[in-house]
């Protein structure tokens, strides 16, 4: 007790002094996870991979995101939404006979040797397990549909197909590893694995049949195999789920479903303009990410725009329901993504902005700096300003006067602070409080006058590449970088053209690495 | 085997609120088998139930505690909502709970006083969003404990709140939900009265007799799916096969449930549509928790009045919202912003109005000659003993009901030592010989034995 306590002083003391990067987060529940469960749009996808992309479901399970879940229990209260989910959506398909014969191919005839039930039972299951059943489960199965079925043969692969879904093997993305394949790297994941992550990395769905076609032909159990099989998992239409996915996770949009503003002060914010605002963020950065590189995603003043966007940004024009490609001028003052109202929103208060919100999500999730919370005891109440206006600006100030605030502070506001022309739902403002804003500041040594100085030096910063990586590779394997991998993050990070990287080149990177690849890279 | 306790007759039951509103339902009763001493005829005894209600954010420490010690003690302000019951209330203070890190006061203290342990920080936390939303348990909380004492019931335990919490961004919901399992398996809670009633009950005419073709089919379903799980297990490490084996408990409960046979079921209430009102969506909670306790569909309710932290808006306990500096605030915010002003302490006698409420239910309800609050253990807590510094000194603790008559009648006890013996308390007082509750500085030995019979 007493030793912990020395501890924590120690470490809130020096923590923003100078900066720490890999923080000591000691853990009983270390280690990779061997089971991971599926978020929520993994199970949808993965129920449609089955069943079909007609077939209703719902998002089931508390996980947004991939790493979230990956450590993820299932509740009793899941495991009934589960099952019910399982009969709902194979009812879905196999209570209409038009659907269930497109789905099978041919119709069982429920006899105890019934050679169409095998046939459906190992194709579905091979979708449901993300590979090929063993003898053993495919007997289970077959026995059940029989059992079940009654002589009725539909009826009895409705619930074989329920149980596919309900199976550990499906609710689970199962990574342990393939015990014949120990390398000089240490353990790769099993060819059927790779295919899984690869294919939730890439899709944010599983393998199809198609890929798991080739992996039985053993295209992925070479290095130079997984390279063409990621290529052309890129060149899927499906990878544009996989692009979409990175971004909503790095910018955490699934929370603003739950954002709440002061209604009085903003009457027009809506779910229409935030279901807006959150493709205007992704469509952005997608299309930024390829076409000018990862860097320029901060930089960008490219971006899409529908009728309520437009209006939010205050742009003139003829602008419909869909959203259309939009050159915002050279001198505007949004460039980037940190410009844009989706993130401008989120990193906000209510009723007003969050410039230390703001400059908090740079330094943590985009730069992968470790910013303490403020230590016990401090009240973060800034004095009010009862008879003077005062600018965020001067507001902030205080954390300049108060040696428990400085240090974290000082890395914190002056990004906020740059981006105070746009308020708490990201409307463009000259003044605050009818006060001119003065967005200059400093990044880490590199100088700028406004938000898109902001941006510019948020895009050339140093630690971007690395913390996108981790990121990205987070997502991907459902763990962050363990400190012992080091190296093999250097290896990938060595594959990365440092100023012209783009997002799929992100993706081809982590997706062939050692680090990707391994159970556990030397 | 399951033991049967539903008896082929029925009788009626009168919900007791405070508004006279109650819904009517049948149920079925127990006094025919009883003997004088209050055990079945049987020889079993009736259930013990356990509830744990929890409200976030703290109190006001200095103005919390009656007065005078013993039976017979005085609500202040903050306990006034409880006077109706104050003979089956203990109010026990004095007691601190020591957080190790203090990183995140909110978090690392619900992880302490209901789990009993330091918070877990997830290994793959690396600086993105709110640490705490990336914190968990070591091991369940008293609630899931409790359910292993008490034995088996259809349900393992409800999970409820009365307003919506802030949703956890990453995999830890200590912040989200007081009630877990194991790390990261937290028991969602439903706010929704309707929900509840569904998954008690099922969406359509609630079976009595053996089980339909249907739901024989899909205990079949989960039979393979079990043996499916089988395979998996061997070549997993210990704590996803601790994981998936809770799982598979769970899939076990749902197959015993398709396919008892039910000799004679509760007549439901009523479904009763999401209450415009937080406090009459709250009695609605209270009626269907009465009700799972009283048809024995399950034993062990957890309740938060709040999320730990209080970050929840509400709207009915101050006439216009909370307000400070202009805006509508959380109750979180406002304490951070004013301190222990005449507000924050009315926004804790809010929470215990709202906590009598649900005693006034269980103590309506008859459950032989006894009141299902007399056959209860009410835990009453929360994660700091306030919310403007974050301190953990004089914590707050209260014990409700009769435990089966292994409670004493209510009383002020004023004591030291660790908030721990809080837990401990209760879990004897469910019948269980457990001999401590915590580990490391919240390991405790010592239950509050002044309350105990």
């Amino acid at each position: 007790m007493r030793r912990a306590t020395v501890v924590a002083f120690v470490l809130l003391a020096t923590a923003c002094s100078g900066l720490i990067d890999e923080p000591d987060h000691p853990s009983e529940l270390a280690g990779a996870p061997g089971l991971r469960a599926l978020s929520q749009t993994a199970y949808v996808s993965s129920v449609r991979a089955v069943l079909g992309d007609d077939v209703p479901v719902e998002p089931l399970g508390r996980w947004e995101t991939s790493i979230a879940a990956a450590r993820g229990g299932v509740s009793p209260e899941l495991t009934e939404q589960y099952e019910a989910s399982a009969m709902s959506t194979t009812a879905y398909v196999f209570d209409d006979p038009s659907r269930a014969l497109a789905l099978t191919g041919c119709v069982p005839s429920g006899e105890e040797d019934d050679a169409c039930a095998r046939e459906a039972i190992g194709r579905l299951g091979r979708r449901a397990f993300r590979r090929r059943l063993t003898d053993e489960e495919l007997t289970r199965y077959l026995t059940l549909a029989h059992d079940v079925g009654e002589g009725d043969g539909w009826r009895g692969l409705r619930f074989a197909t329920a149980g596919l879904l309900e199976s550990p093997h499906f609710l689970y993305r199962v990574e342990i590893g393939d015990e014949g394949k120990a390398t000089s790297l240490g353990d790769r994941f099993s060819d059927d694995e790779i295919a899984a992550r690869l294919a939730f990395l890439l899709w944010n769905a599983p393998p199809d049949d198609a890929l798991l076609d080739r992996v039985e032909q053993g295209a992925l159990s070479t290095d130079e195999g997984v390279a063409a099989v990621v290529d052309s998992m890129l060149e899927d239409p499906r990878a544009d789920a996989g692009r979409r996915r990175f971004f909503a996770d790095l910018f955490q949009l699934d929370a603003l479903r739950r954002v709440q503003k002061r209604e009085e002060q903003f009457p027009e914010f809506d779910e229409a303009l935030v279901l807006d605002m959150r493709e205007q963020l992704v469509r952005t950065a997608v299309a930024a990410a390829n076409d000018g590189g990862m860097r320029s995603v901060f930089t960008t003043r490219s971006t899409f725009l529908n009728r309520r966007l437009a209006e939010h940004f205050g742009i003139a024009g003829e602008f419909g329901e869909d959203m259309t490609r939009f050159e915002l001028p050279p001198t505007d003052a949004r460039a980037g993504v940190l410009t844009l109202p989706a993130f401008l929103t989120l990193q906000s208060y209510p009723a007003s902005t969050g410039p230390a919100l703001r400059g908090l999500f740079v330094r943590r999730d985009l730069l992968c700096q470790d910013i303490p919370p403020p230590p016990p005891g401090v009240s973060t109440v800034l004095p009010e300003s009862s008879d003077m206006p005062m600018t965020a600006r001067q507001a902030l100030s205080g954390h300049q006067r108060s040696a428990n605030c400085v240090a974290c502070h000082s890395l914190m506001d002056p990004i906020g602070l740059a981006l105070e022309h746009f308020d708490a739902v990201g409307h463009y403002r000259r003044f605050d409080h009818d006060l001119p804003i003065d967005p200059s500041g400093d990044l880490d040594g590199v100088p700028f006058e406004d938000a898109a100085g902001l941006g510019a030096a948020v895009g050339a910063h140093p630690r971007l590449m690395r913390c996108l990586t981790e990121a990205m590779y987070a997502s991907g394997a459902g763990q962050r970088v363990a400190p012992e991998s080091a190296r093999a993050l250097q290896r990938l990070l060595g594959k990365l053209d440092r100023d012209a990287f783009t997002l799929d080149d992100l993706f081809r990177a982590v997706a062939t690495s050692d680090l990707f690849l391994y159970l556990e890279p030397s | 085997m399951r033991p049967r306790r539903f008896l082929p007759r029925r009788t009626f039951l009168r919900g007791a609120l405070a508004t006279g509103a109650g819904a009517v339902v049948g149920l079925p009763v127990l006094d025919a088998m009883l003997d004088s001493g209050g055990a079945l005829a049987d020889g079993g005894r009736y259930p013990d139930r356990f509830v744990l209600w929890f409200w976030g954010n703290g109190n006001i420490p200095e103005e919390w505690a009656p007065s005078t010690t013993g039976p017979g003690w005085e609500p202040t302000e903050q306990l006034e909502g409880l006077r109706a019951f104050k003979d089956k209330v203990h109010v026990i203070s004095g007691t601190e709970l020591p957080v190790a890190n203090q990183s995140n006061p909110h978090a690392e203290g619900v992880v302490a006083i209901l789990g009993g342990t330091n918070a877990v920080t997830s290994p793959d936390y690396h600086n993105q969003g709110d640490n705490w939303d990336w914190m968990t348990y070591a091991g369940p909380t008293i609630d899931e404990v409790a359910a292993g004492v008490v034995g088996t019931a259809p349900f393992r335990s409800l999970s409820l709140t009365l307003t919506t919490p802030r949703e956890s961004l990453g995999p830890g919901t200590v912040i989200e939900y007081i009630s877990h399992r194991a790390p990261y398996l937290p028991n969602p809670a439903t706010r929704d009265p309707a929900a509840v009633f569904d998954r008690l009950f099922g969406t359509g005419t609630p079976r009595v007799g053996a089980p339909t073709r249907d739901e024989l089919a899909r205990a079949s379903v989960l039979d393979a799916v079990l043996a499916d799980a089988r395979s998996l297990d061997a070549r997993l490490g210990a704590s996803d096969r601790a994981r998936l084996e809770l799982h598979l408990d769970s899939i076990r409960d749902l197959e015993s449930r398709l396919s008892r046979t039910i000799t004679n079921a509760c007549t439901p209430p009523e479904r009763a549509e999401m209450a415009l009102s937080d406090r009459e969506n709250a009695r609605l909670l209270n009626e269907l928790a009465a009700l799972a306790f009283a048809c024995d569909l399950t034993r062990v309710i957890a309740v938060q009045m709040s999320s730990p932290a209080s970050l929840v808006d509400f709207p009915d306990p101050f006439p216009s919202g909370l307000v400070s500096r202009g805006q509508n605030v959380s109750y979180h915010v406002y304490v951070h912003e004013n301190g222990p002003d005449r507000t924050a302490i009315r926004g804790v006698a809010y929470f215990m109005e709202v906590l009598g409420d649900l005693l006034g239910t269980l103590d309506g309800t008859m459950e032989a000659d006894r009141s299902l609050l007399d056959r209860s253990v009410v835990f009453g807590t929360t994660e700091v003993s306030n919310g403007w510094d974050h301190r953990f000194y004089d914590f707050p603790l209260l014990i409700a009901g009769g435990g089966n008559g292994r409670l004493r009648p209510g009383s002020h006890v004023r004591t030291s030592g660790l908030a721990s013996r809080g837990a401990l308390t209760c879990l004897r007082a469910l019948g269980s010989d457990a001999a401590s509750w915590g580990a490391d500085q919240l390991y405790t030995t010592d239950p509050v034995s002044e309350i105990l019979t």
